[in-house]
């Protein structure tokens, strides 16, 4: 008699948690999808953990026949019912040594706005950037992958996973001193300037903007001037390119490594510092492509003559 | 899958396939825990992004198959969860075959 694998079976949950987390990567790092897919896969995430024990811990009690159940003892016309995403990841409280109240309130905090988001007609994820949740997600997952004796890359993939342990790192005391130190200096050197000044230099940090090309840019209001101020980064992954409206784009994942004030001069120089500073988390931007650049077409210009061009049909 | 290296490894490994049974549908990826499945008879990508036939096929293409020539009284005990087998193309019209199954407990 071949085994008996419930719905719970291991294997099937762990699947399921790779499926979602795949689907969240498709999504705009700041669009509402994103945070969607990557609470279901932190929830199946925590079910495999259990399950990784033993099927049981995911039976409802509340009905012994869902324990019975996964030990292959099925009623007609049964169907198994498992214990709420809450109570998953209490057990995991009990269960994974250093997950502790931390996580479990991390964890929550996302479980409650997928439920908000499928039982109400509130949009949960909306206004919910990437900075607030995203660097607590991956370090939930990296205990819980832990316990499974797995590692990031094998439910992020090789790309995201560096960019997860980037994002994980805590920034230290030191560096959280530092950071707060150098915007209140910064502050005080602009705010000691007269209302004059201060406009001369908000006009500056624009126009520098404006006319500074470096890859992957987004502009973010300064924390210490409130002048527009530019954000850079790495890319950690980009779709497929497509056409759309005519044009040929393409949407690159970037975590943010870089900030500059032009106005105010701040700087911070890596995902740590911006992370305290209030920028951390991932963005997407698009990137536009000159189809014939992108097709290898080599467009001659040499023959082309603009005057045939305005002459061309009015013969 | 000594063939295959660490890369290869980690996708056939990585991408998740839907794979069609007696008792329904569930996922797999095409090689998890010793285990070896590729039939695309049952088997499809669950995306376009978890379509690593290639590296599967590439691997198959560097193998050395064991062939098996039946005869009577002849018997072959290997892990089928483990191995890819297969039999070599036949006619259309050939009906010669028997498939005989028991389980042993």
């Amino acid at each position: 008699m071949s085994e008996f694998k419930s719905v719970w079976d291991y294997d099937a949950l762990w699947e399921k948690a790779k499926i979602y987390a795949q689907k969240s990567l498709n999504e705009e790092r700041e669009g509402v999808m994103f945070p969607f897919w990557s609470a279901l896969t932190l929830e199946f995430l925590g079910r495999a953990t259990l399950a990784k024990v033993h099927p049981v811990l995911l039976a409802d009690p509340r009905d012994g026949s869902n324990i019975l159940y996964v030990f292959g003892h099925i009623k007609s016309n049964f169907s198994p019912k498992s214990i709420p995403a809450k109570t998953v990841f209490d057990r995991c409280l009990n269960i994974v040594s250093n997950f502790t109240k931390k996580e479990f309130d991390n964890c929550l905090a996302l479980i409650d706005r997928r439920n908000e988001e499928l039982h109400s007609g509130s949009g949960a994820f909306e206004d919910y950037p990437t900075k607030i949740w995203l660097s607590n997600y991956y370090h939930v997952c990296k205990i819980l992958l832990e316990f499974q004796e797995k590692d990031l890359k094998e439910l992020f993939g090789k790309d995201e996973a560096e960019a997860a342990k980037e994002m994980i790192v805590e920034a230290d005391k030191e560096v959280i001193k530092e950071v707060n130190s150098r915007i209140a200096s910064y502050k005080k050197v602009f705010f000691d300037l007269s209302e004059e000044e201060q406009k001369e230099k908000h006009e500056f940090g624009k126009t520098t903007i404006r006319t500074t090309y470096i890859p992957y840019k987004k502009v973010e209001k300064c924390v210490c001037c409130d002048s527009d101020a530019l954000i850079s980064g790495k890319q950690i992954s980009a779709t497929d390119a497509k056409l759309v409206e005519g044009e040929i784009i393409q949407e690159i994942n970037v975590l943010p490594t870089s900030f500059t004030c032009f106005s105010c001069g701040l700087k911070f120089t890596n995902h740590s510092e911006l992370t305290v500073a209030g920028y951390g988390g991932q963005y997407t931007i698009i990137d536009y492509h000159d189809p014939a650049e992108y097709h290898g077409i080599d467009v001659p210009t040499e023959d082309f003559d603009p005057e045939m061009m305005f002459d061309y049909g009015n013969d | 899958m000594d063939l295959a290296n660490k890369d290869e490894l980690f996708e056939l490994g990585f991408r998740t396939w839907k794979v069609s049974s007696r008792n329904g549908t569930f996922y797999s990826p095409i090689f998890n825990k010793r285990i070896l499945r590729y039939d695309l008879n049952v088997m499809q990508p669950y995306s376009e992004n978890d379509n690593n036939s290639n590296i599967i096929e590439d691997i198959i293409a560097r193998s050395i198959p064991i062939e098996i020539n039946w005869e009577i009284g002849k018997t072959i005990v290997l892990d089928n969860w483990a191995c890819l087998h297969a039999r070599p193309k036949v006619d259309e019209t050939s009906t010669a075959r028997t498939l005989q199954r028991i389980m042993i407990i």
